[in-house]
């Protein structure tokens, strides 16, 4: 038995043509199931300990916060008895916060201020949205790895603002006929640019079904509304007869809350969807050598994410947000067991591509203006 | 394999190739964590290597010197014996695993957050208000003026020798209550406002014909104008526009998302934090009206009276209950005036 100081005789570039050869050996495809461990009771004691650091920070401790909770829901997902990893540094996302708070109270003031100055830092902010959406891209996959090599995104600024402005000025003038197809070429965007190591990630050609699922989504919000409107237009007249002139205040915001729920379970629904297909036709290969070609795949069920979402709004409102850890858990256990990745050509050959540096300033900006594009 | 020997399996991954090796990993006492595979020994002195905090159950990691990673599926067990063999505490853990340490976590979070918002956040922006110079917000002031003058009111058609009675009635709520601030009086039809009197950050306040109208008599108008003297001698206006900002800010530093105006989970508290606050600032500004009427010997109950009739004039709004209305219910602050 040797002893080496510091250095391990396996691992190294020298291992890497064996490692290689042994992959082209075991070329059978498996279907590998996506395994989250993560569990409300254990986030729920990491959550409300993040929340008192913060709020005892007065807000600075929450990059650590960030870090803690991305850290424990990618580290406890597993594929093929290999766990993810999230490794962005606290330090960095706390400058990137600053600056974007720094950005916010300048708008905050000039609206005070400056209120034609308002209008302009609305419009420079609906400029750079496509390069933030970018931006933030990048930093979050850098600091996503599997098996110690990190995914990436490319700097797609072109696709982007073609994605963004272009196919989003068409939605508009187009009364929301060309919505679907923008919303594809949105996740085509942020899908195709994504990298793990050498593998290349695409999105086939859907745009169809992202026009299937808002047409359900329509149909199902005519279903829900007519009956609807027509109900609350009785229960209208019947506490204004009974009243006179005043409606009972209980009575006056049931429209709202129920309109709201109608536009939440529309939304959540072709949201729902539209992830199903992007998930069940990403691919994930290397044109270059054409071995590996790996294929996401999932089996949600609407019904029960529907079922889900509505639960966990519920209890996120009857708790006063204490059950928000649990929601996201409950969530993310019903998508994640019932996702998979059909292998074909083996995992181990991935090799890591050259690292690059992204800062977090996009990321935070991104995260503040809301402008992360969801897929 | 016994507990006593400190070793476990653990996967390693070189961070070149994607390709996973079954290891076993060691602790050595004076230090060092010993990785075998096959027979082959790598030792590392613990300085070298970074040991990710532990975090729930999930396996443990640590990053090797030159970019390679260990995963430790037993990390209960990996971290208690990194605690005994060099010191290392995880903290956080401790904190996250035990019920009663997190039910505590809880208390103190609702009362922290309760704290500053009902003292921290009004005292903090009271102290700002108050030592930044008095002119840091005219500007808001006339713009505001502009602003309401093109989008809201038209000129005022009040007599001429009305407006100089009220400038009079002005004066002498200034001599009393108003502590040596610049005022300016203007005078405007309302419109869609209709009744009301407001005032701006700059010491300007507005009083609306039909205001005028609406009044008996003047000493019902003086205590208006000494409830608006009173939002402009106390800066208000700055104070709520820092309280204001300080909540979204401190949203947006804790969730890292201003969507706040948009999302409901922000947005409505933002909202309701602003309608408190003002309501706050509303029933501080009556102290002041009441200040006046007590210093003239002018009965309470002008007041009372005048913001009843504003109330009834403008109609009481719909489902908008006492604590959740921007002013508070007439009937509620008219009950102090008697």
């Amino acid at each position: 038995m040797q002893l080496n100081e510091g250095q391990l005789p396996t691992g190294g570039s020298g291992d890497l043509s064996a490692a290689l050869l042994q992959d082209s050996q075991a070329m059978g495809k498996s279907r590998e199931y996506f395994t989250f461990h993560g569990n409300g009771s254990e986030y729920f004691r990491i959550w409300i300990v993040n929340l008192l650091l913060t709020i005892l920070t007065i807000g600075l401790y929450s990059p650590w916060a960030k870090v803690r909770k991305n850290r424990y829901i990618y580290g406890n997902l597993q594929l093929a008895d290999s766990y993810f990893d999230y490794l962005a540094k606290p330090l960095v996302i706390l400058r990137g916060r600053l600056l974007a708070l720094v950005l916010l109270l300048a708008v905050i003031g000039s609206q005070w201020f400056f209120p034609s100055l308002y209008i302009g830092s609305f419009l420079i902010i609906a400029l750079v949205t496509p390069w933030l959406v970018v931006r933030a891209r990048m930093f979050n996959m850098r600091y996503t790895s599997y098996r110690n090599i990190r995914f990436g995104f490319n700097p797609a600024y072109g696709e982007a603002y073609t994605a963004i402005f272009w196919f989003g000025f068409l939605a508009v003038i187009s009364f929301g006929l060309a919505a679907p197809y923008a919303h594809y070429r949105r996740n085509k965007l942020v899908v195709g640019n994504t990298r793990w190591g050498n593998l290349n990630f695409r999105l086939g050609e859907v745009a169809g079904k992202f026009y299937f699922a808002y047409f359900v989504g329509f149909c199902i919000g005519i279903v829900l509304l007519a009956p609807a409107t027509s109900l609350l237009g009785q229960l209208d007249v019947f506490a204004k007869g009974a009243e006179g002139d005043s409606v009972s205040p209980a009575l006056s915001l049931a429209p709202i809350v129920f309109g709201f729920l109608c536009y939440f379970i529309i939304a959540k629904y072709i949201a729902a969807i539209i992830l199903l297909t992007t998930t069940n036709h990403t691919h994930i290969g290397n044109s270059l050598s054409g071995q590996q070609e790996h294929r996401l795949g999932c089996d949600w069920s609407m019904p029960a994410m529907l079922w889900i979402y509505v639960t966990n709004m519920i209890a996120i409102a009857l708790s006063i947000g204490l059950l928000t850890p649990w929601a996201q858990m409950r969530i993310l256990q019903y998508q994640l067991n019932r996702t998979w990745l059909d292998v074909s050509g083996g995992l181990d050959a991935v090799i890591a591509s050259q690292p690059q540096t992204v800062s977090s300033l996009g990321e935070e900006i991104g995260d503040i203006f809301d402008v992360d594009i969801g897929l | 394999m016994t507990a006593s020997l400190r070793e476990w399996p653990a996967h390693l991954y070189d961070g070149q190739i994607a390709k996973r090796k079954a290891v076993t990993v060691k602790l050595t006492v004076p230090g060092y964590i010993v990785v075998q595979e096959f027979g082959a020994l790598a030792r590392y002195p613990l300085e070298d290597v970074t040991v990710a905090e532990q975090l729930g159950s999930q396996p443990a990691r640590i990053d090797l010197p030159g970019g390679a990673r260990l995963e430790i599926p037993a990390a209960a067990e990996f971290y208690a014996a990194l605690s005994v063999s060099s010191g290392r505490k995880q903290w956080l853990h401790t904190l996250e695993s035990r019920w009663m340490l997190v039910l505590l976590a809880l208390l103190l979070t609702l009362a922290a957050a309760w704290a500053t918002y009902v003292w921290g956040i009004p005292a903090t922006a009271r102290i700002v208000a108050f030592s930044l110079p008095r002119d840091v917000d005219s500007k808001i002031g006339s713009e505001g003026l502009e602003l309401l003058d093109q989008y809201m009111f038209t000129p005022s058609e009040l007599e001429p020798a009305r407006r100089e009675s009220l400038l009079e009635l002005f004066a002498v709520v200034e001599e009393t209550v108003g502590a040596d601030n610049a005022y300016q009086l203007e005078f405007r039809k309302g419109g869609d406002m209709g009744a009301n009197a407001l005032a701006l950050p700059a010491g300007i306040i507005i009083v609306t014909d039909e205001l005028v109208e609406l009044s008996i008599n003047d000493d019902e108008l003086a205590a208006v104008l000494a409830h608006e003297v009173g939002h402009v001698r106390n800066r208000h206006a700055l104070r709520a526009l820092l309280q204001n900002s300080v909540v979204a800010g401190l949203i947006v530093l804790v969730t890292g998302d201003a969507s706040s105006a948009g999302s409901i989970a922000a947005g409505i508290p933002t909202l309701l934090a602003r309608a408190d606050y003002s309501r706050a600032f509303e029933l501080d500004a009556d102290s002041v009206a009441r200040e006046f009427l007590v210093a003239r010997e002018i009965p309470l109950q002008r007041f009372a009276d005048i913001i009843l009739r504003l109330e009834e004039e403008h109609g009481a709004v719909p489902g908008a209950v006492g604590f959740l209305a921007t002013h508070p219910a007439a009937a509620e602050r008219a009950r102090n005036f008697r």
